[in-house]
C-alpha cells in the first residue's frame, strides 16, 4: 500500500483544528472566574509540556505508529494488548466528540433535529474524509483551520469596542495556587489527546520537523483558545461568562446589525470534523497494526458506525457531559495520556543508552 | 419504536457490509480481514442493541461516587 505523505504545515493546521475541536465550546471561566486569564496561560504551558512528551517519543521512533511504539517498549503481546486498550479509548473519545458537537448544533442551530440524525450526518462526512485519505484531510485542514482562526479573529476585533478590561479585576481573588492547579489540570484537556496523533506522525514527509510541528500546533490552538476566553470575559463579564453554557455564542450574538452565529457554527463543525477524522483514522490504523493488517482503511465505515452507536450510549444530557468534560476527563487523561507516554519515553531512553553502551 | 430502531441499525450495518464486501473479497489475506471486520460490526450491533433495549446502565451515575472520592468535587 502506498504510504500517504503530509507536510509539516499540514500537520500544524491539522493538529490545531484537532485541539480546537470541541474545546471551542468549552468554558474554563466556570472554575476560575476573573483569574482565567492566568489559569489559561498555565494551561497552555502544561499543554506544551504534555505535547513535548509525545513529540519526543515520536522523534525517538521516527516512522513508527502508536501500536508499533507500544510493541517496541513493552514487547509484542503486551504492546498489542495495550494498543487494544487505546483503540477502545479512541472509540470512546470519538463518541464523546461527535456527541458534543451534535449537542451543540442541537442546542444552538437545529433544536428540532434529533441528535442521532446530526451525529449520523456529521459522521458520514467524516467517514468520507478519512476514506479519501490523510493527504486530503491535510489539504482540507490547510484551508479550514485557517478559516476557523480567521473567524475567531474577526469576532475578536469586531467586538473590540465592547471590551471591559475591569472585568479581570480583582487579580488573584482566590490566591495564585488555585488557578495554577486548575490550569495544570486544564492543560490535559485537550492537549494530552495528542498521544493518539502518534498514528499520523509516521506520514509526515519530513520527520525531523515532527517536534517543531507538534509544538507549533499546540501554540496556535492554545493562543486561539486564549483569545476566545479573554474575549468572552471582557465582553460579557465574568459572571455571565461563568453562567452561560456557550459564552462564545452569547458574544457572537452581540454583534450589532448582522447575524454572525453561522460563522461560529462553521467553526465548531469544521474543528469537530477535523478532530473526529483524526481519531477515526487513528482507530483504523490501530486496529490494522494490532492485527497486522496493512489495508486498515477498509475498517473506516464499520468503525464510523460503531462510533455513532457508542455516542448514543454516553450521556443523557449535555449538562452532564459538560460536568464530565470539565471535572472527570482531565483526571482520566493523567494516567492514560500523560503517565503512559512518559513511561514509554523513559523506557525508550533507557534502551537507547543500553544500545549505545 | 424499539423494533424500528433495531431494524434501522441492522439495515445500516448491512448496507456498510454490502459497500465494503467487493473490496474485502479482493484482499490478499481475506480471512483475517473478514474476522476483524465482522468483529467490529458485531461489537456495533451488540452495543446498539443493548442501548436500544436500555440494558446498558448509566455508567456516569455508576462511577460518579468513585470519581467524587478521587477528585473531591461534589
Amino acid at each position: 500500500m502506498k504510504e500517504e505523505q503530509i507536510s509539516s504545515y499540514q500537520v500544524i493546521m491539522l493538529l490545531a483544528g484537532f485541539f480546537l475541536g470541541t474545546s471551542i465550546v468549552m468554558n474554563p471561566v466556570i472554575k476560575d472566574g476573573a483569574d482565567t486569564w492566568f489559569s489559561e496561560l498555565v494551561s497552555i504551558a502544561a499543554g506544551i509540556l504534555v505535547i513535548s512528551i509525545t513529540a519526543a517519543l515520536s522523534m525517538r521512533h521516527p516512522g513508527k505508529s502508536l501500536v508499533e511504539v507500544l510493541t517496541i517498549c513493552f514487547g509484542r503481546k503486551t504492546g498489542r494488548i495495550i494498543g487494544l486498550f487505546y483503540f477502545v479509548f479512541a472509540t470512546w473519545l470519538s463518541g464523546e466528540v461527535i456527541l458534543t458537537f451534535s449537542n451543540y448544533s442541537n442546542s444552538i442551530s437545529y433544536p428540532e433535529t434529533p441528535i442521532l440524525f446530526l451525529a449520523i450526518s456529521y459522521m458520514l462526512i467524516i467517514a468520507f474524509t478519512v476514506k479519501i485519505g490523510l493527504e486530503a484531510i491535510g489539504r482540507i485542514s490547510e484551508v479550514l483551520t485557517v478559516m476557523a482562526v480567521l473567524i475567531a479573529s474577526i469576532a475578536l476585533f469586531s467586538l473590540f469596542t465592547d471590551f471591559h478590561p475591569n472585568a479581570f479585576l480583582p487579580l488573584f481573588k482566590n490566591g495564585i495556587i488555585k488557578p495554577a492547579v486548575d490550569g495544570i489540570i486544564g492543560g490535559m484537556f485537550p492537549f494530552a489527546e495528542i498521544f493518539l496523533v502518534l498514528n499520523i506522525t509516521p506520514n509526515l514527509n519530513d520527520k525531523t520537523k515532527t517536534f517543531k510541528s507538534l509544538i507549533l500546533a499546540g501554540l496556535l490552538a492554545g493562543g486561539t483558545f486564549y483569545l476566545f476566553t479573554i474575549r468572552n470575559i471582557s465582553v460579557i463579564g465574568v459572571d455571565a461568562a461563568a453562567r452561560t453554557v456557550f459564552p462564545s455564542e452569547k458574544v457572537f450574538r452581540l454583534m450589532p446589525g448582522i447575524d454572525i452565529i453561522p460563522l461560529l457554527d462553521i467553526n465548531v463543525i469544521v474543528c469537530g470534523i477535523i478532530k473526529v477524522s483524526l481519531i477515526l483514522f487513528a482507530q483504523a490504523r490501530m486496529l490494522g497494526d494490532i492485527f497486522s493488517l496493512k489495508e486498515f482503511k477498509i475498517f473506516v465505515l464499520p468503525l464510523a458506525a460503531l462510533d455513532v452507536v457508542v455516542s448514543t450510549t454516553l450521556h443523557n444530557d449535555f449538562i452532564t457531559q459538560l460536568y464530565f468534560a470539565h471535572n472527570i476527563v482531565p483526571l482520566l487523561y493523567v494516567p492514560v495520556l500523560v503517565a503512559m507516554p512518559l513511561v514509554m519515553l523513559i523506557i525508550s531512553q533507557i534502551r537507547k543508552r543500553r544500545t549505545e553502551r | 419504536m424499539e423494533a424500528l430502531e433495531l431494524l434501522g441499525m441492522l439495515l445500516t450495518f448491512a448496507a456498510i457490509v454490502l459497500i465494503d464486501m467487493p473490496k474485502l473479497k479482493a484482499m490478499a489475506n481475506k480471512k483475517k480481514y473478514l474476522r476483524v471486520y465482522y468483529s467490529v460490526i458485531a461489537a456495533g450491533i451488540m452495543i446498539g442493541t443493548l442501548e436500544i433495549l436500555q440494558i446498558i446502565p448509566d455508567y456516569f451515575k455508576s462511577l460518579a461516587y468513585i470519581y467524587q472520592e478521587i477528585s473531591g468535587i461534589k
